[in-house]
């Protein structure tokens, strides 16, 4: 009886793990393991392609999509219960109806053997597009697996590059870089509509940046942001609020409570304070603690990404201390990767020769940074509506 | 007899930690003055409340030779709950009570798997740990629950203003579980019975202690301060995250081990845990205060532990001989 | 307060093995009822009867002429029966006075009342004439005091038949004194005494009766005022051992000097000088602490030599560990089977070919069939009692661990040259006793030296051809076979006191 109950149980513990996964663990990840650049066609520099203006960002490829045969697409990430991934997921579908492909999402829930199986499975069973959600631990191995079965494909917010940075295959993701640099440039021009002080000169400033740094994807905006930052406000003071420091429970809203609340504390010459937070749930870690530290009236904290803010908003938050996020659209992503994936299935371009102006100085592959935008309380309804517009 | 109890405390492994807080302390303040400023202070008090409310239930656990090492993924679920009955409108102590009682249900039911199915307490939690945190995804839609209900927000966020200072009401909710508890082990004959279990199982059973009703009130207690902690966290931030608080409760634990209690069983209490804990808490603090780039910080976590660690290997060694000599005196 | 305990007719058969059958007897409050009997007779089953542990097969116990039935150990005790065992059953991160009151502290309403606790406890202490700290956490204390908590327990819980399983294993002479008047005072309130031990003198000087067990079997009750020590080990086995060591067939060619030993120090022994020829018995006599083991340990690379030198087959030798040791030819049957000599939780056979595993191994894997064959070898060899080689070594008895480790040493692939044997007769029963004398004897004939501790003093001056004598980490005497008597080793073991 015992053993029954034992083995129901476990039978239990599965379907919940695979009905809801988890989030992919920010682990450390190291940088993908160095091998030469798998260029194929090998020394000399393909012909530039379709541009831009033949192959279209940011809005629907055209041409007779009803009149060939109709393909087959796959997204294939670590977690659907991830809100970014079930967007991506849920526009590419709706897309399959104008670009006329039969479109299927798959969750790998930290499985990551099976995700490098079931890239020769599906293109078994007739797939030919693959969006590769990955992290940077399955970067090359998923490239090579796809480049074996001879697939189309894709890789979606992290980009595959060999030791030294270069990407060595076509990739959309967010403009990590520019994002950090637009919210600080944000900050800058909008400090004023919160703050009644005519000036700053004179006010020490100092900025938290809430970073992760174990994950290159967030690292990547510490950057973005310390650059702009020094640019705009020279005599101001940076806070690198790494949140690593706290361990794998530091990714969360209460780890960035804690960073923020002991670098308000420890900081208190600090006379006005922005934060950046680069993920969102960290930004209202920090706005609490600014709300607890009595420090509202002079504290401004945005987010790269934008889902708690709409959140939040949709919670009626009154407040001025969370104002502004930096939102980055998935609805774009997935039209462009869709349309790179259906040119490139009928051969209207080869990943060599596809939108040679993203490249990276020396390589062949285009990394498309997809730019945010900041959206505020006033905002945020007409970026939503713009959004779905942006869908036939 | 009062200058060997004095001489006894001064070998003893609390006095070891609190010189290396003392030390500690210094040294930070030194790197930083404003490690010591009130703010600070008052932002490391509530910091440290979240692994200290769970150590409460954890060293009890503990101590009977047992384990919950699913607390942090209760208190987040207890979170996700607290958020979700609280959008239904009802007033919050109401949506509090409940709240306490759904982690006194996901103790029993780790009750239920040690007891009944008699898995091991570290096996069977563990597993339920990555049940709960599936489950927080799942509820949550991978995304914070936020709370609109104005009243609930104090209970986690609000500070004593005394002066300068700000006394926050985690750490009051903290300090008076500790001392409750602490008197609970030493002074009554449940506390006992839990040493005897954690000691010597076969003996307790043969004193007649119910081993399994001891360990079931344990593990409700456990989940049911767990859950206390997660509606205290989520009032602090507002709103519930499907990742909060889990892995915190290993840092409950490895304050307990550090300040004295066993993980075999049998031995250490509530106040070696607290100042076990407080060290560590401080010195992660301190790390910040002076600006550590991150990877030195988790080389230097490691150092304190095994500073730690050797001082008190030092100090169990004099302790040692001192018995033996006490104990040839006395022969 | 009961005034008798009786076994009427107990039986007990476990899978293979019948360990009791009509079993009967009676014992009276104020007296010691000592039980006797070889390893397997069947006294730890009648134990365990006693205690609640296993539920008898036939027979039953009466207390005071009414039946019990005990389902648990629990009822055993609420019945007034308190077993204190070989092993401690006591909370070592408590106190003194929590361990004696344990599950019954003293105050009310859930609350301790610790001082009523000290009072209660050292009112207990004092009654038994000792000087043990009421506070003091049980851990701390050496082995006997810990088995004086115990005996504190049963008597805090007015057990009113109290049982000893080997009580003096492991205590000192003057420990063990304090014991008997421990027991004396018990006796004195009128408790049942159960008093199990293989040491003949400690029986007649404590025991009032005597139950002799043989193959789980009654075989004769004795009053111990009537009983001389031939009776009793004739009633254990049957037949005279009288002529034990006169049977012995002895080897009286030496060879050259292959161990010496010259001013060996370490902590625990100082000056230690011998030297010991091939084919010859070496004994060491003394009393428990006297060092003996340790000389042993430090030969065999298990402890650190601060001085002195070791000289094996003429070259001088630092073995730093024991690994060192064994390769070099030299095989120690340690003390304490348990704590040094058995991997508890494996088989016979596997403890008993651990160290030659080497040989055993054909190309990457062990050859089973050789394995097997040397286990039985030394199952035969000793009378191991056991079904299979396979069996845990944990489950035998004491006697037949024993005999495992003299397997393990004995082999014929393990080609030894100095055999050191640290107490073999422990808990060993007497008829296989002489067959270890006659195994000893019987590798000297074959050219091994050997050196025997024991602390029996019949035991080591019978079966040496010299003997030398320790007391607090010195030698301090050394004898020969012919001129030993147990009056004069004694004396030299006990030099100065």
């Amino acid at each position: 009886m015992k053993k029954v109950l034992a083995i129901l149980l476990a039978a239990c513990m599965v379907v919940a793990l695979f009905a809801c996964g988890g989030k992919t663990d920010p682990t450390p990840s190291a940088d993908p393991t160095p091998t030469a650049a798998t260029t194929p066609g090998g020394e000399e520099k393909p012909t530039p392609g379709p541009t831009t203006d033949g192959v279209p960002l940011g809005k629907i490829l055209e041409g007779d999509h009803a009149g060939r045969e109709k393909y087959k697409i796959v997204y294939m990430c670590n977690t659907l219960a991830w809100a970014w991934n079930a967007a991506i997921a849920d526009t590419l579908g709706k897309l399959g109806e104008p670009l006329n492909y039969e479109f299927t999402a798959w969750a790998a829930n930290n499985d990551f053997d099976a995700y490098l199986n079931n890239i020769p499975a599906f293109a078994n069973q007739g797939y030919q597009g693959f969006v590769l959600g990955i992290d940077d631990t399955l970067a090359q191995a998923s490239m090579e697996a796809c480049l074996e079965a001879g697939v189309s494909f894709v890789a979606e917010s992290t980009t595959i590059m060999d030791k030294d940075g270069l990407c060595i295959w076509s990739s959309v993701q967010q403009a990590q870089v520019k994002n950090g640099g637009i919210a600080v440039q944000w900050l800058y021009d909008h400090w004023k509509d919160y703050w009644t002080d005519a000036t700053l000169d004179g006010q020490k400033v100092g900025l938290i940046g809430l970073n992760y740094s174990a994950v290159s994807g967030i690292n990547e905006r510490k950057p973005g942001v310390e650059q702009k930052f020094a640019e705009l406000f020279p005599d101001g003071k940076f806070f690198d609020g790494d949140l690593a420091a706290l361990g794998t429970t530091g990714f969360s809203a209460e780890g960035g409570n804690q960073l923020s609340t002991q670098i308000y504390s420890q900081n208190p010459d600090i006379e006005k304070w922005f934060v950046v937070a680069y993920v969102d749930d960290w930004a209202i870690g920090a706005t609490r603690a600014a709300e607890q530290q009595n420090i509202t009236d002079k504290t401004l904290v945005v987010s790269i990404q934008a889902d708690a803010f709409l959140a939040e908003m949709s919670n009626n938050y009154t407040g001025n201390v969370y104002v502004a996020a930096c939102a980055v659209s998935s609805t774009e992503f997935a039209i462009d990767m869709a349309n790179y994936l259906v040119a490139t299935i009928s051969g209207v371009a080869t990943p060599e020769t596809i939108w040679p102006e993203w490249n990276d100085a020396g390589g062949s592959y285009p990394r498309i940074q997809v730019e945010g935008t900041m959206i505020t309380r006033d905002t945020y309804k007409d970026y939503l509506a713009k959004q779905a517009a942006m869908l036939p | 007899m009062t200058a060997q109890k004095t001489s006894k405390f001064f070998r003893s492994k609390s006095f070891a930690l609190i010189a290396i807080i003392i030390v500690m302390i210094i040294a930070f303040t030194l790197g930083n003055k404003n490690y010591i400023s009130a703010g600070n202070i008052s932002g490391f008090m509530t910091n440290i409340s979240t692994a200290g409310l769970l150590a409460v239930g954890m060293v009890c656990l503990l101590i009977s030779g047992n384990v919950d090492l699913a607390a942090g993924t209760e208190a987040c679920m207890a979170g996700i709950f607290v958020a979700t009955i609280l959008g239904s409108g009802m007033p919050w102590p109401v949506a509090l009570i409940i709240t306490i009682l759904f982690g006194a249900a996901m103790g029993l039911f780790n009750a239920f798997l040690v007891n009944v199915l008699g898995f091991m307490g570290f096996i069977a939690t563990i597993g339920m740990s990555s049940v709960y945190k599936g489950l927080a995804l799942v509820v949550s839609n991978g995304i914070n629950v936020s709370i609109s209900n104005q009243g609930f927000y104090p209970l986690g966020a609000y500070s004593i203003q005394m002066g300068k200072f700000a006394l926050p009401l985690p750490f009051i909710y903290t300090v008076v579980l500790f001392v409750i508890y602490g008197l609970i082990l030493k002074y009554t004959k449940f506390g006992r019975s839990i040493y005897l279990i954690g000691g010597n199982r076969n003996a307790a059973r043969l004193a007649g202690v119910s081993i399994k009703k001891v360990s079931t009130i344990l593990y409700i207690n456990c989940g049911a301060i767990a859950a206390f902690c997660g509606a205290v966290s989520t009032a602090k931030m507002n709103s519930a995250g499907p990742q909060a608080i889990s892995g915190t409760e290993m840092d409950s634990i490895a304050g307990a081990v550090l300040g004295g209690v066993s993980f075999m069983g049998g031995s250490g209490g509530l106040g070696g845990a607290f100042i076990g804990l407080f060290l560590i808490s401080a010195f992660k603090n301190g790390l910040t205060a002076i600006s550590l780039p991150t990877y030195w910080q988790t080389v230097a976590q490691g150092g304190i532990l095994l500073i730690a660690l050797v001082v008190d290997y030092f100090g169990e060694r004099s302790r040692v001989s001192a018995l033996k000599a006490e104990a040839a005196q006395a022969a | 307060m009961a005034n008798s305990l009786e076994f009427n007719d107990v039986g007990k058969m476990f899978p293979g093995v019948r360990a009791l059958s009509g079993v009967s007897f009676k014992a009276e409050s104020g007296k010691v009822l000592a039980l006797l009997g070889e390893n397997g007779a069947g006294k730890s089953t009648l134990l365990k009867v006693l205690s609640g542990d296993i539920k008898p097969d036939e027979g039953e116990i009466l207390i005071d002429d009414v039946q019990q039935s005990f389902s648990s150990p629990l009822e055993s005790i609420k019945a007034g029966i308190s077993v204190i065992y070989q092993e401690r059953q006591l909370i070592p991160g408590l106190s003194v006075a929590e361990n004696i009151f344990a599950g019954d502290l003293p105050g009310s309403s859930g609350i301790v009342n610790y001082k009523e606790l000290r009072d209660a406890a050292s009112e207990i202490i004092q009654k038994f004439g000792l000087s043990i700290d009421p506070d003091q956490p049980v851990g701390r204390l050496s082995v006997a005091y810990q088995q004086m908590v115990e005996i504190m327990k049963a008597y805090r819980r007015n057990s009113s038949i109290i049982a000893f399983d080997e009580p003096t294993a492991s205590l000192a002479e003057a420990e063990i004194s304090i014991l008997f008047r421990l027991i004396n005072e018990l006796k004195a309130e009128g408790k049942v005494i159960i008093y199990i031990s293989h040491r003949l003198g400690e029986i007649f000087e404590l025991a009032d009766n005597i139950v002799v067990l043989k193959d789980g079997q009654l075989v004769k009750t004795f009053v111990c005022s009537e009983t001389t020590e031939d009776d009793l080990i004739h009633a254990m086995v049957g037949r005279d051992i009288g002529d034990t060591y006169a049977n012995l067939s002895r080897n009286s060619v030496y060879g050259d000097t292959i161990l010496e030993v010259s001013g060996l120090e370490t902590e625990d022994i100082h000056d230690i000088s011998f030297s010991l020829k091939k084919g010859e018995v070496l004994g060491f006599a003394g009393l428990v602490g006297a060092g003996r083991t340790e000389v042993m340990r430090a030969i065999f690379g298990a402890d650190k030599i601060l001085a002195g030198t070791v000289t094996f087959e003429g070259k001088e030798v630092h073995f730093k560990s024991p690994k060192n040791a064994i390769d070099a030819g030299i095989a120690l049957c340690p003390e304490d089977r348990k704590e040094q000599g058995l991997v508890l939780f494996r088989s016979i056979r596997d403890n008993i070919t651990m160290p030659v595993l080497a040989k055993l191994r054909k190309f990457l894997f062990l050859n089973k069939k050789d394995e097997a064959v040397l286990a039985d070898a030394a199952i035969e060899k000793y009378s191991i009692r056991t079904p299979t080689a396979d069996k845990i070594v944990f489950e035998l008895s004491g006697g037949n661990q024993q005999k495992v480790i003299l397997g393990r040493w004995t082999s014929d692939l393990f080609p030894a040259k100095l055999l050191i044997l640290d107490e073999p007769t422990k808990g060993i029963d007497v008829g296989t006793k002489a067959e270890v004398y006659q195994m000893v004897c019987d590798y000297a004939k074959a050219g091994m030296a050997v050196i025997f501790v024991s602390s029996e003093l019949t035991e080591v001056i019978n079966v040496a051809d010299r003997i030398i004598v320790m007391k607090d980490g010195r030698i301090t005497g050394e004898v020969l076979r012919a001129e030993a008597t147990e009056e004069a080793v004694l004396a030299m073991a006990m030099a100065g006191e």
